[in-house]
């Protein structure tokens, strides 16, 4: 799926970074987005 | 069955038009220019045309509006839109329609002014639904989760991408139709601006205004025509997703499979082919590519690449035109793969002709990493 981390500056984004799905807001509409676990 | 096809059609004449800049020119007008450059090369008339195969990135209907413009009633049309890749499609199903007798002379033809229209990126292709609301960068974003996906399982590095940059440009470099030319080292790659991580906007094809055509008929025919012809030994197609999130493996692509049966519809190895053209969009793309196809195992396009391998002068001649990344890309750039493998095969290269250069292997690439078709062309020894 294609989603994003939220509450870190992009640079510190890691593939394997433990993260935690959130529903959040877009748009209007609910969507999975993903903060720092 | 499919391998009933080699050598029955040749591709006999090649043209292009505004590459680079072309200002006041539209897309379909540059296109005809291409097209008729094309028919004089092979010494053919537009009229004798039946056969017409297009697609750009701002016509619908694209054989309509060509077939309209250059005044033709084609009786065998084909406006399949896989991308880039279109028209390596094309080159499979007008040598089909051609050893079928749908046709006698088939046009294949594409155009853009994207560069002096407005300088961006022109594409018509829909928002996916499971993507759009992210607001990825496309295609950027797509190729840049590749790249960070293969850096990460494989060790592949910025500087290995940096030397796919540098290898085109050092071909454009001899090319007098290539529009970005002059010195290009891994560190200006590495310093460019930062646009998609991990590539910068030297790891980005060219935006420019360009169009190409080819025109092919029978292996009869094309004996007794102008140029020397350039045989069409096989092709082969394979889609495995259209938007990157659907994508099985982020470092595999379609290419595993068209490139293999490509190969066995002609009947070669791929330690045949003296000339690689692969859709080099962003440098992610001759990497996995070069894996794909075979030219080395998974993984190790990166450190294949390194040391100016694919450079003039190293083990393997890739994209010899300058590439996408530093020749000619307006939009869709896979007639442009065409055009410099017929270029070589016929020997007209000049300065950076391949030798000896009798079997081109030519790879696009459409949408997301999503159409992969390969095509096999040869010289007249290879049939």
């Amino acid at each position: 799926m294609m989603s994003r981390v939220e509450g870190i500056p992009p640079a510190e984004v890691r593939i394997g970074l433990r993260v935690k799905a959130r529903i959040a807001t877009i748009d209007g509409a609910p969507q999975v987005v993903f903060d720092p676990a | 069955m499919a391998r009933a096809l080699k050598g029955k059609v040749a591709v006999v004449g090649i043209g292009t038009a505004g590459m680079g800049e072309a200002p006041g020119r539209s897309a379909i007008e540059l296109l005809a220019e291409a097209a008729l450059a094309a028919l004089d090369d092979a010494g053919l008339s537009l009229a004798e045309v039946d056969g017409l195969f297009a697609a750009t990135s701002v016509h619908a209907f694209p054989t309509l509006s060509v077939g309209e413009y250059l005044g033709i009633r084609p009786r065998f049309f084909d406006g399949t839109n896989v991308g880039g890749s279109s028209f390596e499609a094309h080159l499979l199903h007008a040598a089909i329609a051609l050893e079928a007798g749908f046709c006698d002379v088939a046009l294949i033809a594409y155009g853009s002014n994207q560069r002096t229209a407005g300088g961006k990126f022109v594409s018509f292709s829909e928002p996916y639904a499971w993507e759009a609301p992210y607001k990825p960068r496309v295609p950027l974003t797509a190729y840049a989760l590749a790249a960070s996906r293969h850096m990460h399982v494989y060790g592949t590095t910025r500087e290995m991408l940096a030397e796919v940059a540098v290898a085109a440009r050092a071909w454009a470099n001899l090319n007098p139709q290539a529009f970005a030319k002059g010195p290009l080292t891994i560190e200006d790659v590495l310093a460019s601006r930062m646009v998609s991580d991990p590539l910068t906007v030297l790891d980005c094809c060219l935006v420019t205004d360009g169009a190409a055509a080819c025109v092919l008929t029978r292996a009869d025919r094309a004996r007794d025509l102008r140029k020397p012809p350039v045989y069409y030994l096989g092709a082969a197609g394979a889609q495995w997703h259209r938007a990157i999130s659907s994508m099985p493996d982020l470092t595999i692509t379609a290419a595993a499979e068209s490139g293999p049966r490509a190969l066995a519809h002609a009947g070669v190895s791929i330690g045949d082919v003296n000339l690689a053209m692969l859709y080099d969009a962003f440098t992610i793309n001759t990497i996995l590519f070069l894996e794909d196809l075979g030219f080395c195992p998974k993984g190790e396009g990166g450190r294949f690449v390194q040391g100016g391998a694919i450079a003039p002068g190293g083990k393997l001649a890739v994209n010899t035109n300058g590439g996408g990344l530093s020749c000619v890309h307006p939009g869709m750039y896979g007639l442009f793969l065409i055009v410099e493998a017929v270029t070589q095969l016929r020997g007209e290269a000049g300065e950076r002709q391949v030798r000896p250069c009798d079997i081109a292997l030519v790879h696009g690439n459409g949408g997301a990493l999503s159409s992969q078709v390969t095509a096999i062309l040869g010289s007249a020894r290879t049939v």
